[in-house]
């Protein structure tokens, strides 16, 4: 066939549709490739065949190349598979590391400063209930103290108390004592803060003179003591009536039925 | 179409080859259309044709490597990975099933040139450019182009010898040459 009996058969035709057999498409090819005027009427074809499709075309709905974009990009490493196998394996690489590798970045942060916070605060934790069980400690035993003072003030201000001074004998040097006694009730109470302390195995009995009889009133107690003071105030036996009271040293055991030997007295 | 010509083919060739985004939704919007008005030539189903258009443009992005310049346009080779793409489609199970419920009005051998399912899509202007193409000439071209007929089923269609159908598509193209040339 020469030129113009190609161009003229239809095959070219035939060709740009995509209508030939392969042994044609080959043929045509070959034409192409050797007669410069068969390539520029099979681009004169495929042009005029173009601009009747883009006559024809159908406006796509928007959503369908965010599609086909969004899928190039996932599926981008698959074309390079064709190719080589490192290449490929080099473009997933690519493609999913970084963000695999910067969630890896932030979980390690992430977890740093999770550490160092639970550290910091666990310390400061066990500080502050070491605080507070110090204060709250404290606060007990002025809770003590303070109980302690309000049993003296409630003795010493009670408008029953009658308040009797117990003064040295003249053979002691320097002792005192104060009693107050609750004329409603008989009820007796004992301020031995100005006791001196008494020598080991000594101990001081209080005594009511009753009708010149003297009668046993208990053991005053000088060794408790809360938070370093002695208990001033201590309640002793109660006395309907009495003439003089008086504290004496005794060897330390149970009350003695007489004392031996007289520290302070005082008259009523 | 809007033809605003921002890459020579060339250009746009070298590009894709590089795997150029831009350039690739420059294709798009360039030949989006044309190639999705063939899908649905041959489907007659938006929603299918667009699902087969999105797996076009992905084949060709995938498989540029494949164009070779010298064997003719890019939209050819584009027209022929899509059209071949809507034929597998079309010979699908899912397919043939859809179109027995749908009817005959939507198999493909029912797309004759009087038929109206292919008129539906002609936009008016196109008409009145195309109107000097004879019926004959108009269904020649659109068997083979937007219904993907091989030469033996246009013989049939047309009821025509196989060996006219070379000579009355090369008449038939010269015509839309001609017009398409001179508008």
């Amino acid at each position: 066939m020469n030129v113009k009996e190609i161009i003229s058969s239809g095959i070219l035709e035939l060709y740009c549709m995509g209508l030939t057999s392969e042994t044609e498409t080959n043929e045509v090819r070959q034409w192409a490739a050797q007669y410069p005027e068969v390539a520029e009427e099979i681009k004169a074809i495929e042009t005029s065949l173009e601009n009747y499709a883009q006559q024809n075309a159908i406006i796509p709905s928007a959503p369908v190349k965010e599609k086909i974009l969004s899928a190039i990009n996932t599926t981008a490493p698959v074309v390079d598979m064709s190719k080589t196998g490192s290449a490929a394996t080099k473009a997933v690489v690519k493609q999913v590391f970084p963000f695999w590798k910067n969630v890896a970045a932030a979980s390690i942060i992430l977890l740093l400063a999770s550490l160092f916070f639970n550290y910091t605060f666990y310390n400061k934790s066990q500080l502050l209930s070491k605080e507070l069980a110090s204060t709250q400690t404290d606060l007990l035993k002025q809770k003590e103290i303070t109980g302690a003072m309000k049993q003296d003030m409630g003795v010493m201000a009670d408008r029953n108390a009658q308040p009797v001074s117990l003064n040295a004998m003249p053979d002691v040097a320097d002792a005192a004592a104060r009693i107050y006694w609750m004329k409603n009730s008989g009820e007796v109470y004992i301020d031995p803060s100005n006791l001196p302390a008494p020598p080991k195995g000594k101990q001081y009995q209080f005594w009511a003179i009753v009708d010149g009889v003297p009668e046993s009133g208990g053991m005053i107690n000088t060794d408790i003591e809360v938070n370093g003071k002695k208990v001033h105030i201590q309640k002793m036996k109660s006395f309907g009536r009495a003439q003089a009271f008086a504290v004496s040293l005794e060897d330390a055991g149970p009350e003695k039925p007489v004392p031996s030997k007289v520290i302070v007295m005082g008259k009523i | 179409m809007p033809e605003i010509i921002k890459y020579t083919e060339e250009e746009l060739v070298l590009l894709l080859k590089k795997k150029d985004q831009q350039a690739f939704s420059y294709l798009y919007d360039n030949y989006a259309g044309a190639l999705n008005g063939v899908i649905n030539r041959m489907v007659n189903n938006r929603e299918l044709a667009e699902d087969i258009l999105q797996e076009a443009f992905v084949k060709i992005w995938n498989n540029f490597d494949n164009y070779d310049t010298g064997k003719g346009r890019l939209f050819t080779w584009m027209m022929n990975i899509t059209r071949n793409l809507t034929i597998d489609t079309m010979r699908s199970k899912g397919y043939k099933k859809q179109a027995k419920i749908f009817g005959d009005e939507y198999s493909v051998s029912n797309l004759t040139g009087d038929n109206k399912a292919v008129e539906r899509f002609d936009a008016m202007d196109i008409r009145n450019q195309l109107s000097n193409l004879k019926p004959e000439q108009k269904d020649i071209i659109d068997l083979a182009y937007f219904n993907g007929f091989t030469q033996e089923e246009i013989s049939k269609q047309m009821g025509i010898p196989l060996g006219t159908v070379k000579t009355r598509m090369r008449t038939a193209i010269l015509e839309l040459r001609k017009m398409l040339h001179n508008k």
